[in-house]
């Protein structure tokens, strides 16, 4: 009887104990308690010339080079008005708290969590830099940081697999370093570069007055979790993973060198949000809020439950030569982080897209309006490579139908013969010739089954409206898998046709699916570079991400200017920066957008090629289909303008063809822009209406030249 | 200069053509669109590109001020009315802070106006509207100085109930003051100021310009209907209240009324009487302001630019709601105005800043070209308007015009093809009489020959068939033969219908002149008339394009209508004491409608070769021929079921309310439907994503 009254005993306190550890964990995993000191003090090393010190209490940091000095939440003594907290902190953290049924978020420096997130034994020293376990205690999350100084570079990084949480409380975002090289209120000379469109500076001398930072995803918003946005002229997706803060005796470049697809890019100067310092960094997404759908309308808010596995790096790139130039961080962002191989580009190059057919909804079913034929674009080319010898023609619309609706591949075909004919024929000419395809998004109207498209993380088809004006059509995505396989296909059946492909959204759109066959952003981008790389065909890219810089062919819809966010005060053409002379770069179809002289003289400046979309019939006939939006395109009225812009654009870039820009300047108080190419060349470009005198050579108003 | 310059500077090659554009054209966040065919709204190129912005001096406030904006090009001045600040700051036209002469401020009335909400110029003067002070004022526009101030006029037709509460104003040349008083219903005030010798002011009551009407809605409409009078007073609507205004330089007035669902912008002759209206309606519409030309340009609470000519033709929209904070985007403008460049300067309140705009080349053309056609130079202005259409195919404006070149020049086919392509359907039945009369005058003679030969012959056959009945006889046999088929001779009996639809009916319902079969024909032959209604009916006189109108959708619901009507009318008459069979019903329907069966097909013809002068033709026979079925449908519901007149009156009434309910309960049914399926559905994914 004693032995079991024991036994029960013993049981109750195990099972008491069990419960008990149980709603511990739910709180405070025991993990997280560990006995320890919290670290103080600062941690000195020196790697070359730099020496690095690091406050052991809340991770700030800063480096020494001589005189000069970078840091991490620099506090100006002369600022009395912002908590010392708010910015000092090497790390910031956005997180869930589920606590009493209640889904609320924070977003605090990691010392506004747990007052002593660093335990002095979990700082370790490390000879060239440090690694420190971050304890949020009061929130139950905990990641490891590392430290390291290689050369010119500081690499901070949260390994994946260091971060621990409980289900209370759920990690959203980790900002490192954001405040890393900034800057108090307006600094002379002190400019702020992010990667939005072509490339944009946000000069710190003359704030601007947006009234929000910029704060932008890297390579676009994951429209397998939000929802896609179907504005015309949305603001240019973020391409490259790369920011920088300029001054007159140093600047920083800082790139997201691991985890970039699930990196934001931040920026704000003095004064927005109440924080009286410039700066710029990675905001690294861990979950997202979501609408997630009951039926096709209603929906309710939900957050993502798995976390995104990535390892967050960043890379703060320090260059402690003064007045550094856009072009010197371009150079070093190419150097560094794109294994860029040359394409072979002899000649100005410029690109005409023909759109062949389309179809528009008529009494009986849909009716086929044919735009051109092949014997025309032969024609054209021709015409045009006699005066162009860096020609490139590209066919729209040449499926069977047209193209509103066709299918997602190059096949079926409308004029099998026609287009083998116009292949091998521009063969001779010796101009590329391709098919643009898009094998990422199909047309709802093109019968894709169901079991190849893409599905949110709401399990739902992701529809994505056709942004052209007047264009009524949807387009689903389409799983890798399925792109890959239609790729394939499509390059098998190419054969005599001497033709490559002009891929839009390939590259350029990226996104997570779900449920059956599902993948990550990371997932697509290893997909997607694979693909190109083995396509075994010429492959032009629309607007890509820089993840596929080294493996496309060419680049077309070049961005040639910023968003013009109120924050933003000059276009630069960093992206061209990077790549010119490494691929051909070509516009966007400028007839859709003809400014006259400014249009040229901006792709003179960004060194980038001109575009146009043509047709042999008048645009009046594409009213009514999907394509209505090109308003003016027969190559009848254009083939003078196409001419003149090519020639002007080609007497000036034809001495850079194959160099790169490796310094942009800009005349005192006046729109006149200089840069220096790596042959020796300049281009002068002058958008004011005075001219200008350069170097005695006179730059007439509105005019561009370009001078050795 | 340096010698190694000279030395190694090569000037190479190219000089692009100089355009006088005064600075870089910034990226557009906003597409441009204008009237397209079909009236739509389709895509063109840029028409403005923001090339600047200047941030006000003050600070952004998170509220929305009500702030107001005059410029003086010839002053070099731009004044701001600041509620914020309480004062009229004045800036350069580049933007800069501007000193006043005399001071060292550049600010107006500050210490005097409390919340300064509208401003105008004039002459010398500087006039300020204050809400909360309920005065105008007058400063002189160079010194700041006040001058004078007018408060509340006290002549007796102001009336004692009308708040004077100035808001907006605009002063002409004369000194008159069209003056916007925050809830007056009887428009704009005018008042007359007049300096005096010793420099004061004296203000003039002359009375109200510019009322709204009551807007008539569908609420209203029913409310008039029901309502007893009592209720109506509870319920009754007044004008809305003008809420801005514009003078043109040749002193026309224009009045705007933000979220009035018509004529928010109103051009008024010098009686005060609305001569136009824009063609197309933006009903939150903020501000206006007015070209030499007289071209519209208006600015709207969501941030779209809307620029139209002096017709109301629209020519651009850009712009939208700003929601990334772009430059050129707008949050919350409340002044726009034009400069004599063409140019473009908007206050944006939100963002305490003036945005700027700079025309296009593209612009520029459009708007030399409407100068021209404005004018009545068609011909001269052909050229422009050849280069705008290179620019764009679609802009519908250009066809218009280019017509009217053509149809100068004599080129009428031309003209007819630019006339449809514009939509411009008076133009179009001009130029389609002066071709049809060309080609009368041309083929008269054989037309007439024709003619001739068919009457001959007419003549000829009725007199072989009285003098030689024999020679005719294999004719007339071989149709009665056909005749005699059976599906043939109860198609024929639709004849019967038109002469006498009681007997015909009669005879359908206890002779079998008619069968089920026949009718089925008749009643694809009125899905086909639908069909042919749409291809066959000349452009002038059809109001349906080919392209937009769906064969399948056509064929539904014509046969949807037919036989639900059928339906619903056998299914009243069974209760209604009818005798009609629902097979009877079937038959008689169709067949009543005869005249239209017959008659419709020739009209869709003739109205291919009518023009508008002719119109009255083709209305009268469409009457004749819809009455005429309604007779014969009426006449036969009475025979089917053998009612009374006013029984078949009620009957009819009855149907229709039938067909009515019968369709509201498709639609109740297929929402409660959806309802059900969507909410099991999503009961399921909630049970299953929770699980």
């Amino acid at each position: 009887m004693r032995k079991k009254l024991l036994f029960l005993l013993l049981a109750i306190v195990v099972v008491c104990s069990t419960v008990g550890v149980a709603i511990a964990a739910e709180s405070e995993p025991s993990t997280l308690a560990e006995e320890g000191g919290g670290a103080e003090g600062f941690y000195t090393c020196t790697v070359g010339d730099y020496e690095l010190t690091v406050n052991k209490s809340n991770l700030n940091l800063s480096l020494k080079k001589g005189d000069i000095e970078w840091t991490s939440g620099k506090l100006d003594p002369d600022d009395a008005e912002t908590n010392d907290k708010n910015i000092e902190d090497g790390l910031y953290v956005m997180y869930r708290s589920f606590r009493r049924g209640n889904s609320t978020r924070y977003d605090r420096p990691i010392t506004r969590i747990t007052t002593q997130p660093i335990r002095e034994r979990e700082f370790v020293e490390r000879g060239d830099g440090f690694d420190a376990t971050v304890r949020l205690t009061d929130i139950s999350i905990s990641f490891k940081v590392e430290v390291r100084l290689t050369g010119d570079k500081l690499s901070v990084t949260v390994p994946d697999s260091s971060i621990k949480e409980t289900s209370a409380y759920k990690l959203e975002q980790i900002a490192i370093y954001p405040y890393f090289d900034s800057s108090y209120q307006t600094v002379e000379g002190g400019k702020i570069f992010i990667p939005d469109g072509s490339g944009a500076l946000i000069d710190l001398n003359t704030p601007g007055n947006a009234q929000n930072e910029y704060s932008q995803r890297v390579y676009g918003n994951d429209i397998g979790i939000t929802a896609p946005t179907s504005r015309a002229n949305e603001p240019h997706r973020i391409t490259m993973p790369v920011v920088a803060t300029m001054y007159s005796d140093h600047s920083t470049m800082t790139v997201a060198a691991e985890g970039a697809e699930y990196a934001n890019i931040t920026a704000g100067t003095s004064g927005i949000s109440r924080i009286p310092y410039n700066r710029t960094g990675f905001r690294f997404i861990y979950r997202q809020e979501y609408d997630r759908f009951l039926d096709s309308k209603t929906h309710t808010n939900d957050f993502q439950d798995e976390r995104n596995h990535f390892d967050a790096c960043v890379d703060f790139n320090l260059m402690s030569e003064p007045d550094v130039n856009i072009a010197d961080v371009a150079a070093l962002y190419r150097d560094n982080y794109l294994d860029l191989d040359k394409k072979k580009v002899d000649n100005v190059g410029m690109r005409l897209q023909f759109l062949m057919a389309d179809n528009k909804p008529s009494m009986f079913g849909r009716e086929t309006v044919n735009m051109t034929d092949p014997d025309f674009v032969l024609q054209t080319a021709e015409s045009v490579s006699y005066y162009c010898k860096g020609l490139t023609v590209a066919v729209t619309g040449y499926q069977r139908g047209g193209l509103g609706g066709s299918k997602p591949s190059v096949f079926p075909m409308a004029n099998k013969a026609g287009y083998r004919n116009l292949g091998s024929r521009l063969a001779m000419l010796d101009v590329p010739f391709n098919f643009t395809v898009d094998y990422v998004r199909a047309y709802d109207r093109a019968g894709v089954s169901n079991a190849n498209l893409v599905q949110n993380i709401s399990e739902q088809f992701v529809v994505l409206n056709d942004t052209r004006a007047g264009s009524t059509a949807t387009f689903s995505l389409l799983k890798p898998s399925y792109t890959a396989k239609l790729l394939k296909n499509d390059v098998s059946r190419l054969d005599g046709y001497n033709a490559g492909l002009e891929a839009t959204n390939l590259g350029g759109l990226l996104f997570g699916g779900y449920k059956t066959e599902a993948f990550t952003r990371t997932d697509l981008i290893k997909q997607t570079v694979e693909l190109v790389k083995n396509a075994g065909v010429s492959i032009a890219l629309s607007n890509p991400n820089s993840y596929m810089f080294n493996v496309m062919d060419s680049y077309i819809d070049t961005p040639i200017e910023y968003s013009a966010y109120l924050i933003e005060t000059e276009s630069v053409p960093f992206l061209q920066m990077v790549l010119g002379g490494y691929v051909p770069m070509y516009s966007t179809a400028l007839n859709l957008d003809y400014t006259g002289t400014s249009l040229t003289l901006r792709l003179i400046d960004s060194n980038v090629y001109p575009s146009f979309v043509l047709t042999k019939e008048d645009a009046i006939e594409l009213y009514g289909t999907d394509s209505q939006s090109i308003f003016t395109s027969s190559y009848e009225v254009w083939s003078y303008t196409v001419r003149q812009t090519y020639e002007d654009v080609s007497a000036v870039l034809q001495n850079v063809v194959g160099a790169q820009i490796i310094r942009r300047e800009k005349a005192d108080g006046q729109e006149v822009y200089i840069n220096t190419y790596s042959n020796g060349y300049k281009t002068v470009v002058n958008y004011s209406s005075q001219p200008y005198v350069y170097n005695g050579v006179t730059v007439e108003a509105q005019s561009a030249v370009a001078v050795q | 200069m340096k010698r190694w310059y000279i030395v190694i500077a090569i000037l190479v090659l190219a000089t692009i053509a100089v355009v006088a554009m005064p600075s870089i054209a910034f990226a557009v966040p906003y597409s441009t669109e204008t009237v397209g065919p079909e009236g739509s709204i389709v895509p063109t190129q840029t028409a403005y590109t923001p090339t600047g912005k200047t941030i006000l001096p003050g600070t952004v406030e998170d509220t929305v001020p009500e702030m107001d904006m005059a410029v003086d090009e010839d002053n070099d001045s731009i004044y701001i009315a600041d509620p914020i600040t309480q004062c009229v700051q004045v800036l350069d036209i580049d933007g800069e802070e501007k000193i006043l002469d005399g001071t060292d401020s550049s600010v107006i009335g500050r210490g005097t106006l409390s919340k300064p909400t509208g401003v105008a110029i004039s002459g010398d003067w500087l006039y300020v509207a204050d809400e909360t002070n309920q005065k105008i004022y007058v400063f002189d526009k160079t010194t700041g100085e006040l001058r004078g101030e007018v408060g509340r006029p006290d002549n007796p037709l102001v009336g004692a109930e009308t708040p004077f509460v100035p808001q907006k104003l605009k002063v002409d040349n004369r000194g008159n003051i069209y003056l916007v008083s925050k809830g007056c219903v009887s428009g704009l005030m005018q008042l007359n100021l007049q300096e005096q010798s010793d420099g004061t002011f004296t203000s003039e009551f002359v009375g109200y310009v510019g009322a709204n009407e009551t807007e008539s809605t569908f609420q209203s409409f029913f409310q008039n209907l029901f309502f007893s009078k009592e209720q109506k007073e509870l319920f009754l609507s007044a004008p809305r209240t003008p809420t801005n205004v514009a003078i043109s330089s040749r002193g026309l007035i224009y009045t705007v009324t933000n979220n009035a669902f018509q004529n928010t912008v109103k051009k008024l002759n010098t009686l005060g009487n609305a001569i136009m209206s824009p063609s197309v309606n933006y009903s939150n519409t903020e501000a206006i302001s007015i070209d030499e030309d007289e071209n519209i340009y208006s600015v709207t609470s969501d941030g779209h630019i809307a620029v139209f000519d002096s017709y109301g033709d629209l020519l651009f929209c850009f712009g939208g709601e700003d929601i990334d904070e772009r430059l050129g985007s707008l949050v919350s403008p409340k002044a726009i105005s034009v400069l004599k460049d063409g140019s473009l300067i908007v206050l944006d309140s939100k963002y305490n800043m003036i945005v700027r705009y700079e025309r296009t080349e593209f612009a520029e053309k459009v708007f030399e070209a409407v100068r021209y056609y404005k004018d009545g130079l068609y011909l001269e202005g052909e050229g422009l308007w050849k280069n705008i259409l290179r620019l764009n195919s679609s802009f519908i404006v250009s066809y218009k015009a280019l017509a009217r070149a053509s149809m100068k020049r004599g080129d009428y086919q031309t003209a007819l093809r630019q006339f449809k392509l514009a939509e411009d359907k008076a133009g179009y039945s001009e130029a389609y009489w002066e071709i049809r009369n060309d080609w009368l005058q041309k083929n008269i003679a054989w037309i007439v020959s024709v003619i001739l030969v068919l009457i001959a012959l007419f003549v000829v056959w009725k007199i072989l068939d009285k003098k030689k009945p024999k020679l005719l006889a294999p004719i007339k046999k071989g149709a009665g033969k056909v005749k005699n088929v059976k599906i043939v001779r109860e198609l024929l009996y639709t004849g019967a219908y038109f002469k006498s639809t009681p007997d015909a009916v009669y005879q359908t319902k206890y002779h079998s002149a008619t069968s089920v079969w026949s009718a089925i024909v008749l009643y694809v032959w009125f899905v086909v008339l639908q069909l042919l209604s749409v291809i066959v009916t000349g452009y002038l006189f059809n109001n349906n394009s080919v392209y937009n109108s769906n064969a399948l959708r056509i064929v539904l619901t014509s046969t949807a209508v037919l036989l639900g009507l059928v339906l619903c009318n056998y299914f009243v008459s069974t209760v209604t004491d009818g005798e009609g069979k629902l097979k009877y019903c079937f038959i008689s329907f169709i067949y009543a409608l005869a005249p239209y069966l017959i008659l419709a097909l020739p009209m869709f013809v003739i109205s291919r070769f009518l023009t508008y002068n002719e119109q009255i033709i083709y209305d009268v026979m469409m009457v004749v021929i819809y009455g005429w079925s309604a007779v014969c449908v009426f006449r036969a519901i009475m025979e089917l079921h053998d009612y009374t007149f006013w029984q078949a009156i009620k009957n009819v009434i009855l149907t229709v309310f039938a067909f009515a309910m019968a369709i509201l309960f498709i639609i109740v049914l297929r929402m409660l439907v959806t309802q059900f399926f969507g909410y099991f559905a999503s009961l399921f994914r909630e049970m299953f994503t929770n699980a």
